[in-house]
């Protein structure tokens, strides 16, 4: 059978590279899914403290 | 005394293929030293191969990996959106990066395909599978194949529908489908391909 070894190097070439860049991208959506996680948490927290400034300044008056 | 004509043209003739011999001698030496190069590098790079593959199982192993990470954050930013507080901004952000992550998993299956196709493809080389058994790694793994058409084209971008004892069915995008002797098929597979299936009307 006539193969071209050439050829498959050049398709595992190709494999590796776009291994390598779907590799980049779910570390990114990682970071970024985190990052978002993270920001909910902190305006959640933010409400929670308005809210209890709101409430102690209604009990003040 | 000097030689007569004849016996200097008989001495010229003598020398002459004398000095063809050694020619074709010395050709014929540097042919096979080509030869030997030639298998030597094809050696060289069946080797460069197998070293490639074992690098690239590890990429995969690790890419796992980074699948599984991606789908865990994923699925805590996907359970936010529950939430009814949630601003409309940050929700449709959350779900674009879900569309996002789903569509990278998708890619990396392709790559797992062609990677298990690639393997097929490079354990042929090596004589480690018989011809139904390259075809049949060539077909479990989805791979695109090539078919040389009545045209004298090498064309890309066929499937396999079926693997018979000695021969293979293979169909296009367009719903053609030709049965090919196995043995015939397989010597397409390591050729350039010299057009893609799309590039013209079957």
């Amino acid at each position: 059978m006539a193969k071209n070894t050439a050829v498959l190097k050049q398709d595992l070439e190709a494999l590796k590279q776009d291994l390598i860049n779907v590799r980049k991208s779910l570390v990114d959506i990682s970071k970024r899914a985190r990052k978002f996680k993270a920001v909910v948490a902190d305006k959640k927290k933010m409400s929670e403290v308005k809210n209890a400034i709101d409430q102690a300044y209604k009990n003040i008056k | 005394m000097p030689e007569s004509l004849s016996e200097r043209l008989a001495a010229i003739k003598e020398a002459q293929a004398q000095k063809i011999s050694e020619v074709n001698e010395a050709h014929g030496e540097a042919l096979k030293t080509n030869e030997m190069h030639d298998a030597q590098t094809e050696a060289q790079r069946e080797d460069e191969l197998r070293t490639e593959l074992g690098g690239i199982k590890e990429g995969f192993n690790d890419a796992q990996k980074d699948v599984r990470d991606a789908s865990f954050a994923v699925g805590e930013a996907k359970a936010m959106l529950r939430d009814p507080d949630i601003d409309p901004e940050t929700r449709m952000a959350v779900q674009a990066l879900v569309e996002e992550a789903r569509g990278k998993f998708d890619q990396f299956d392709k790559l797992k395909e062609r990677r298990k196709a690639l393997e097929g493809e490079i354990a042929a080389l090596n004589g480690e599978l018989s011809p139904s058994q390259q075809v049949e790694s060539l077909m479990t793994a989805g791979a695109d194949v090539r078919v040389l058409r009545s045209s004298g084209q090498l064309e890309g971008g066929w499937k396999i529908m079926h693997n018979l004892d000695t021969k293979v069915v293979v169909y296009n995008s367009e719903g053609v489908n030709k049965t090919v002797p196995t043995e015939e098929f397989l010597s397409w597979q390591g050729r350039e391909v010299t057009q893609e299936a799309n590039e013209k009307p079957i």
